[in-house]
């Protein structure tokens, strides 16, 4: 029998990475929100750098919503199908992947943005393959970049700015769409290693950047 | 795992080198300075683990012990299998997490028995390590009769074997953390200082388990009765 529940402004099903953002200017605006997570909601002290336990033996609460429906996948359309791979690439829980990344945080390059169009002017048109659904996106870097801005500022991404309004700034990624301010968060301290594999690509001319 | 694994000890420490970028600078103590092994725990492959077994007969755990003996071996470069107690990690685990492994390594063990008795006219663990390597090459090679897949045994043996080394010490094997040590890992840290982060840094072990922690002791997996599902073989 349903069961009718209190009623709420907004219901968000799901709180992964995108959810879990949603819910944040939701509830600063004084909305009633309610989360819906198939998974639980993970501590740090689930978190433990057991390699067996994480790597090996697909870490049991990683995938909580996916071991309940034992997905299965095939190569083919006629091929047996098998169950699904132990080590699986998402997370259920609340936070989602975002709880289980490579805590990279990139913005999208302005080509990205007018890839169809880039990849015509640069290769020639001849280089799309035929039947290919490749678009420009309606609008450029510059209309998310506020959007980017706050989020970063939100869950402080580190990092060095190699482009502010136009003005290169050799120390970060010169390569970069214009932002339009330093990242919230300074960049991480170098390794032995990554000190000595930016002097290397510097050294080739390269643009390392931390 | 397709590769071929069985390599020597040398070639082996020097991919695990390789792929960690850490020298075994740490196997130095462990080697006396006239290059002899520095006496271990438990020198005899197939030594029996020190807790009671759990699923494993006597007879079998011995037999795989003598396996994982040869496959990491203890040798001048310092403990290797038997010291770290990789059958006892093993013998756990086809208890728990990899119980579906159990009847795998029921027939595969009593295979290689066979093909011992019937070719040396000896078990398996009275074999000398010439020939032990010999017949597991057999076995890695499928030139050994009576196994239903002898590669995928060996590999499955391998894997195992790998993992009851280096694993955290919390499941039963990587025993007074001698596999760590040996490639000189320094095991679980929560904070990183800048010098510990340069090329050359060789930080103290640690010796502590992920659940030694207070942070995730609370979270201590249930030693062998870990949910697991699917095909393991992938590794």
């Amino acid at each position: 029998m349903a069961t009718e529940l209190k009623r709420t402004d907004v219901a968000i099903v799901g709180l992964g990475a995108v959810g879990g953002v949603a819910a944040l200017p939701l509830t600063q605006a004084g909305l009633d929100v309610i989360g819906l997570e198939a998974g639980s909601w993970l501590r740090a002290e689930d978190f433990a750098p057991d390699e067996l336990r994480n790597n090996y033996r697909g870490w049991p609460q990683s995938v909580q919503k996916a071991n309940l429906e034992i997905p299965t996948h095939r190569p083919t359309a006629s091929a047996p199908y098998s169950p699904r791979l132990t080590i699986h690439p998402m997370m259920n829980a609340v936070g989602g992947t975002s709880l289980h990344y490579w805590a990279q945080s990139w913005r999208l390059s302005p080509w990205d943005f007018k890839v169809a169009t880039e990849t015509r002017r640069r290769y020639g048109a001849s280089r799309i393959p035929k039947g290919s659904t490749v678009e420009d996106w309606p609008f450029g870097l510059e209309e998310l970049e506020p959007y980017y801005d706050r989020v970063e500022r939100e869950i402080g991404v580190s990092g060095k700015a190699g482009n502010i309004n136009g003005r290169i700034d050799r120390g970060g990624n010169i390569f970069e769409g214009a932002r339009a301010r330093e990242y919230p968060m300074p960049p991480l301290r170098g390794s032995g290693f990554t000190d000595m594999m930016g002097e290397a690509a510097r050294q080739l001319g390269w643009h390392a950047f931390p | 795992m397709n590769q071929q694994w069985f390599v020597s000890r040398r070639e082996w420490l020097k991919r695990v080198g390789a792929a960690a970028a850490v020298p075994p600078r740490m196997l130095l103590p462990l080697v006396s300075p006239s290059g002899a092994a520095v006496p271990t725990l438990a020198q005899s492959p197939g030594a029996p683990a020190a807790a009671p077994l759990e699923t494993l007969t006597a007879a079998e755990a011995e037999t795989l012990g003598a396996i994982a003996a040869r496959l990491i071996p203890t040798d001048a470069n310092g403990p290797g299998a038997s010291e770290a107690r990789a059958a006892q990690y093993i013998d756990r685990a086809l208890g728990g997490a990899l119980a579906s492994f159990r009847e795998t390594y029921r027939a595969g063990l009593a295979a290689l028995d066979q093909y011992a008795e019937n070719t040396k006219g000896s078990p398996f663990v009275r074999l000398s390590a010439a020939d032990q390597d010999g017949l597991l090459r057999d076995v890695e090679r499928n030139a050994a009769a009576g196994f239903s897949n002898a590669p995928a045994f060996f590999n499955l043996v391998l894997a195992h074997t790998i993992q009851g080394t280096f694993c955290d010490p919390h499941y039963g094997g990587n025993a007074s953390f001698v596999g760590w040590d040996l490639i000189g890992y320094p095991g679980v840290r929560l904070a990183v200082t800048a010098d510990e982060q340069g090329l050359n840094a060789r930080p103290a072990p640690t010796h502590m388990s992920a659940y030694d922690y207070r942070m995730f002791s609370g979270r201590r997996p249930a030693r062998a009765a870990l949910d697991e599902r699917g095909d393991h073989h992938g590794d």
